[in-house]
């Protein structure tokens, strides 16, 4: 059973969605608080997008907990105004790190009752949720690595060019061309039936 | 491409990535040619599709991960606080010269001490080093009740235990609802005592809580309109129930089973289901479906099967084998006249149980027991040893209600 994040949440924290007030002080304890506010406002995002990345949730979460780890050990004041693009990039960076390691160790059957068992929902949403993903990724995959890592960046997470510049390291010109010929791809591959 | 402007920068345009200057001359030249403006479509479209698909539903991480991310924030915090040269000078300060005057005084007493001629013995004073922590005693608090629609209850019955052989098919009834969890709230916490046996039914209370389990399930769609496409925030679905199963350990008879089976309606429109469990007549001696007791008058009726959008159901079905194979039969069942995949029903002694397993066999053990279903067989230590198994941190406070209704019951 996964607490909500109002059940999670300390008495005296509360966080709206990507409004983390910036870190103003040294104090560890506004430190302390920074952190699981920008826990509280980033974590689904990242699981969302490790989780298209590693396609298992369970894994996502680990990847996720890590990259908040790492953020203890950060100097919040250097990063807090790019704290998002900072997140994304070592959730990433983790998550293909792991896909490298684990992508000749697990049989089928591991991988397969993984995912059923991964998600917080009802069976029924699972799959249908796995259905719809499985059949995009089909034509995602077909599209090369930069097209396809910047699709889900900028569509899945909404991102802005410079945060994914800042993300992957390539140049805001760059993104714009993928993304643009990714989509065009995308259009010439969608069946009628699964077009939009 | 016949336009001067270049096919990305239509896409960064549609993307919000554009320098508004250029925005307004797109905006203007598309104003002027459909060719233009159906290209901007064709990009929207995409791009909502792709918001769509790729969209997920908001996960958390576990508590136990938020846990470890929180220690070590404050295992950083206590490091930064020791690394801080400012705030060590300031610390060191704040006690560094109390600490001082402290040890000037000891040592000009203690000097004073030796030099005078005379020693008295030393008075021992007792110190009381601790003090008993008087615990609170258990607040009652009456849980906020949410009402429920009344179910529509036919005169239908089942009898306790049935043999493969007397009843080789038993059908669910498909009941909604929890009205009683309220009663049963009410008459513990307010006026302390146990229920009689006609204020509460069983299959009420087992019903109160939402369960997914993790067993197998079996998932039935119309299939006269195969999944795609399945556009459920739409109300475009082909989905009508999902049933799932988890099995476990008997905890009041360990050579028993205890079958969970949870059904879960499609969230758009009411959904006919029927539920029969077939025992395995070579490896089941006896069953019986908790709840559905026969009251005085009471006659087989016939069984609802209607489940409401968005309803769910649970129930417990006790299960002895006649001997050590898993093997404990079948569940069939049915939507809107349609066969669903069945379930084999076996029973895997090591798999691992799911936390609603855990609360679902404490809620249908708590309530035999209050009922006096199996007085010689269920006691305090038994619901004590459940309620321990189950209760944790993480616990919903729906949940939580129900194990204070439990500690309150075992006080009586």
């Amino acid at each position: 059973m996964t607490k909500t994040s109002s059940q999670i949440l300390g008495p005296n924290v509360s966080c709206d969605k990507d409004s983390i007030p910036p870190l103003v002080t040294s104090n560890p304890l506004d430190r302390e608080t920074w952190i699981e506010r920008a826990m509280i406002a980033h974590q689904s995002a990242l699981i969302s997008y490790a989780s298209t990345i590693l396609n298992d949730n369970e894994l996502a979460k680990d990847v996720v907990q890590d990259t908040f780890i790492r953020l203890c050990d950060q100097d919040a004041e250097k990063i807090q105004h790019n704290l998002k693009p900072w997140l994304f990039t070592v959730c990433r960076n983790r998550a293909f790190d792991i896909l490298r390691k684990e992508k000749n160790k697990h049989h089928l059957d591991d991988s397969q009752w993984r995912k059923i068992t991964s998600a917080n929902l009802q069976p029924d949403e699972v799959i249908d949720q796995q259905e719809k993903m499985a059949r995009l990724s089909t034509y995602l995959e077909r599209l090369s690595h930069n097209q396809r890592d910047v699709i889900i960046l900028k569509f899945q997470q909404g991102l802005s060019y410079k945060d994914i510049n800042i993300i992957t390291g390539l140049t805001i010109s760059n993104i714009g061309v993928l993304i643009h010929t990714g989509l065009k791809r995308l259009n010439e591959w969608l069946p009628e039936d699964f077009r939009p | 491409m016949k336009h001067p402007l270049e096919d990305s920068q239509l896409t960064a345009y549609v993307l919000g990535e554009i320098e508004p200057d250029k925005a307004a001359f797109i905006e203007s030249a598309a104003a002027e040619d459909p060719n233009l403006r159906q290209k901007i479509h064709e990009i929207e479209d995409i791009q909502r599709f792709l918001k769509e698909r790729l969209a997920k539903p908001a996960e958390q991480l576990h508590p136990r991960q938020y846990e470890n991310v929180k220690r070590n924030a404050r295992i950083q915090k206590s490091a930064i606080a020791k690394l801080s040269f400012a705030a060590l000078k300031d610390r060191l300060l704040s006690w560094l010269i109390p600490s001082a005057a402290i040890a000037v005084i000891t040592f000009t007493t203690f000097v004073l001490m030796h030099m005078s001629a005379k020693s008295s013995p030393p008075i021992v004073k007792p110190i009381n080093v601790g003090i008993e922590a008087a615990r609170p005693p258990i607040q009652a608090q009456a849980p906020s009740v949410t009402p429920q629609p009344v179910p529509l209850l036919s005169s239908f019955a089942h009898p306790g235990f049935l043999t493969p052989k007397d009843c080789p098919v038993i059908e669910i009834p498909i009941i909604t609802g929890c009205p009683k969890i309220s009663v049963l709230n009410k008459i513990i916490l307010m006026e302390s005592r146990f229920p009689k046996n006609e204020e509460i039914n069983i299959e009420e209370i087992i019903n109160s809580y939402p369960l997914r389990l993790n067993g197998v399930s079996s998932i039935a769609r119309d299939q006269n309109n195969q999944w795609h496409p399945d556009d459920r925030e739409k109300g475009k679905s082909s989905h009508f129930a999902t049933l799932s199963t988890e099995m476990i350990a008997c905890p009041w008879r360990p050579s028993a089973t205890l079958l969970l089976i949870s059904i879960r309606a499609n969230t758009i429109k009411d959904c006919d289901i029927k539920i029969s469990f077939q025992p395995n007549p070579e490896n089941v001696s006896r069953y019986r479906l908790l709840g559905f007791t026969p009251t005085s008058g009471q006659t087989f009726g016939s069984t609802p099967t209607r489940l409401s959008a968005g309803a769910y159901t649970s129930f417990a079905i006790e299960i002895a084998s006649s001997n050590a194979s898993t093997n404990l039969g079948l569940l069939t069942w049915s939507t809107e006249g349609q066969p669903a995949p069945t379930i084999s029903l076996i029973h895997k002694a090591d798999a691992e149980l799911s936390d609603d397993a855990r609360f679902a066999t404490l809620v249908c053990a708590y309530t035999l027991w209050i009922t006096k279903d199996l007085l010689e067989i269920i006691d305090k230590e038994i619901i004590a040893a459940l309620t321990r198994e189950t209760s944790s941190v993480t616990l919903p406070p729906e949940r939580r209600e129900f194990i204070n209704l439990i500690e309150r019951s075992l006080q009586f």
